[in-house]
């Protein structure tokens, strides 16, 4: 089948505004080069993590595991129905990191000396260095796994056979993609084991990492299901239910062994009284415990709840939130005690970058989706006509 | 065995000179101070400050009490910041002082999040900062000299000089005190022991010396995990491995289950 293009991005009001707040997301980084972090943030000694270490880095990365999860799907289980919305997931999947390596690069102290730890070594000991070199590695197997959406245009004979070399290479690189997906999505969490039982005892997990890894899964395949849930109203794609309610039902699975867990080392470390403490870290303890785990627990727990659109869409965006919750919680509410913090709030300037980037990786994979051949796929398809069925790529097979 | 320092609180008198000598050693500029209801000037360490004699005035049995706590990096025998540092930049060594490499630093301020005593400061206020705390001198050490806040102390209160030796002697001044001091070196084992050890005459809750520090050596609350790592890959590994495995034995019984059909 020829590949299906759809032209030019089309521009919408919606998509004209997150463009706007981008750009002013890059002006801000800009600036920031010129002033330091001083000058543009509120981090100071005791909150030297602020809203862009946490959200633009530490939330961005697992809301890019849709990638991993997805590639995994499509390949390991041998399930080519799922190639349609494992495109999508990946291409997101290759925006986020892209955008969480720009973004870090302006939370660094010196900008341009963050590929020194990749080109002049630097601490295997180090949680934060493994992180960096599985993220640079993982960025080769995003693009390894994009390269068809960019070769399935050109009509060449090359770029036939050269499509067919990455799909016989494709399974070895989605490995390696789970591998370093594994490593790097449970060292996010590893940062903190290093305070210790300095982090709040709402938060504290004597394996965090684990409970990181558990949650970047069930976020990833979350935001799967929310890109489904976007592209069917955006782009008019069928919403393959059928297909989802699977990926629903792994969301409950990761969920709950995260859930339990956690639950779990708070008994044994007899910590359970501090949730009725009446301060705002145990209200948002609560609201991410209700909101976050509770709530997609139960609305995942039933065959025909997770065969109904909105609820399933619903529970997966309860479990990005908790997700979210989780990692803003341990590095504000869980370490300010400990850092001895002084009521750390992110300026505006601090806002507008991450919410500016935040836009920008939405609008580029608008412009994305629209404009590679092969992502969104065809528009007049109905659910009489799935659109994972005529792919170039299982002729190939 | 490494360098370090004995600080003994009942000697100090709260002159704040090695404050002043830190200073001046290191070219340090003085930062704006403001009244405040401790004495402690400046009120916290920072990027220009890396030590201060924290002030604690109260009353204990209806007397008014003074307690001065020179505070500084304990130079740890195990450095926390120095296991996260992701560019290798912060050293223990061997000499016993924990120093930052300024051509190495990258500015991720990991180590202020990891050090259980707030130590390492970053220059916010710089377009090129630097990541700074008290370096025990290592530039005078090295040159066989006492750190500036050892050499200045009119008191004798800041002792520098093998580890080891400084430990006895701390233990011997214990013993010997007739109940002169509290029965503990801070800094034997906190975070598996530092490079610099106190003794105090009041109980640790009336110094500004942390208490609620854990004994184990601080990096391996996260090589706990790390080392983990390999297995963690084998596992997803071998079982990724072991469904494709099945997935394509299950692909193909049911192509040719289909074959099948089509003949019947």
């Amino acid at each position: 089948m020829t590949s299906t293009t759809f032209g030019q991005w089309k521009a919408t009001p919606a998509k004209l505004a997150l463009l706007a707040l981008f750009l002013a997301a890059v002006a801000i980084s800009v600036y920031r080069l010129f002033v330091g972090l001083g000058g543009v943030t509120n981090l100071s000694d005791t909150t030297p993590w602020g809203l862009w270490k946490a959200w633009d880095v530490i939330v961005v990365v697992p809301l890019g595991a849709s990638g991993f999860t997805m590639a995994f799907v499509r390949y390991f289980l041998k399930a080519d129905k799922y190639e349609y919305i494992m495109r999508r997931s990946v291409v997101w999947a290759a925006i986020c990191y892209i955008s969480m390596g720009a973004r870090l690069m302006f939370d660094i102290g010196l900008p341009w000396r963050l590929p020194y730890p990749l080109v002049f070594w630097g601490n295997i000991h180090s949680a934060l260095f493994e992180v960096a070199w599985c993220v640079a590695l993982y960025l080769i197997v995003l693009f390894v796994e994009n390269i068809p959406r960019l070769t399935e245009r050109i009509s060449a004979q090359w770029a036939h056979k050269f499509e067919h070399a990455i799909h016989w290479v494709a399974p070895g690189f989605v490995l390696f993609g789970v591998l370093l997906s594994s490593m790097h999505q449970s060292s996010l969490g590893t940062l903190y084991m290093i305070a210790g039982k300095r982090v709040d005892p709402l938060w504290y997990h004597p394996w965090l990492n684990y409970i990181y890894l558990l949650t970047a899964i069930a976020a990833g395949l979350s935001v799967t299901i929310l890109i489904e849930w976007a592209a069917s109203r955006i782009y008019k794609t069928p919403f393959q239910g059928a297909l989802l309610s699977k990926l629903g039902a792994a969301v409950g699975v990761a969920l709950g062994v995260a859930f339990v867990w956690r639950l779990g080392s708070m008994a044994a470390e007899g910590s359970f009284g501090e949730v009725f403490r009446s301060d705002i870290s145990a209200y948002l303890w609560w609201a991410e415990m209700l909101v976050g785990y509770v709530l997609p627990l139960a609305l995942l727990s039933r065959g025909a709840w997770r065969a109904d659109k909105s609820k399933l869409a619903l529970a997966a965006a309860a479990v990005v939130y908790g997700m979210i919750s989780l990692r803003m919680n341990v590095v504000f509410t869980g370490m300010n005690k400990a850092m001895g913090a002084a009521g750390y709030w992110p300026s505006l300037l601090e806002w507008l970058f991450s919410i500016g980037f935040t836009a920008g990786t939405l609008v580029i994979f608008t412009i994305m989706a629209e404009k590679l051949p092969g992502v969104i796929g065809d528009r007049v398809q109905t659910l009489v006509k799935p659109v994972a069925k005529p792919v170039r790529k299982a002729a190939a097979d | 065995m490494g360098k370090g320092m004995l600080i003994d609180l009942t000697k100090c008198i709260g002159c704040r000179g090695c404050q002043v000598a830190c200073k001046q050693w290191n070219s340090l500029h003085a930062v704006q101070t403001q009244f405040n209801p401790e004495f402690t000037n400046p009120p916290v360490r920072s990027a220009y400050t890396w030590t201060t004699v924290e002030f604690i005035t109260t009353e204990v049995n209806g007397k008014t009490m003074s307690s001065f706590t020179k505070t500084q990096c304990l130079h740890c025998e195990h450095p926390a910041c120095e296991s996260v540092c992701i560019a290798a930049a912060i050293k223990k060594t061997d000499a016993g002082p924990v120093t930052v490499d300024y051509e190495k630093c990258i500015g991720c301020r990991y180590c202020q999040m990891a050090c259980p005593f707030g130590v390492p400061k970053y220059q916010f206020d710089k377009v090129f900062p630097k990541m700074q705390k008290c370096t025990m001198c290592a530039d005078r050490v090295s040159a066989g000299q006492q750190p500036a806040c050892a050499a200045t102390c009119p008191n004798g209160a800041i002792l520098f000089g093998q580890r080891e030796e400084l430990l006895k002697l701390a233990k011997d001044r214990i013993a010997k005190g007739n109940g002169k001091y509290i029965d503990h070196v801070y800094g034997e084992h906190e975070v598996g022991g530092t490079a610099v050890l106190y003794i105090s005459g009041v109980p640790l809750s009336l110094t500004k010396l942390k208490e609620d520090v854990t004994d184990e050596a601080v990096p391996n609350f996260t090589w706990k995990a790390m080392k983990q790592l390999p297995a963690l890959l084998g596992i997803v590994g071998v079982s990724s491995l072991g469904l494709l495995a099945y997935s394509n034995r299950r692909s193909a019984v049911e192509a040719a289950k289909r074959k099948e059909d089509e003949h019947d």
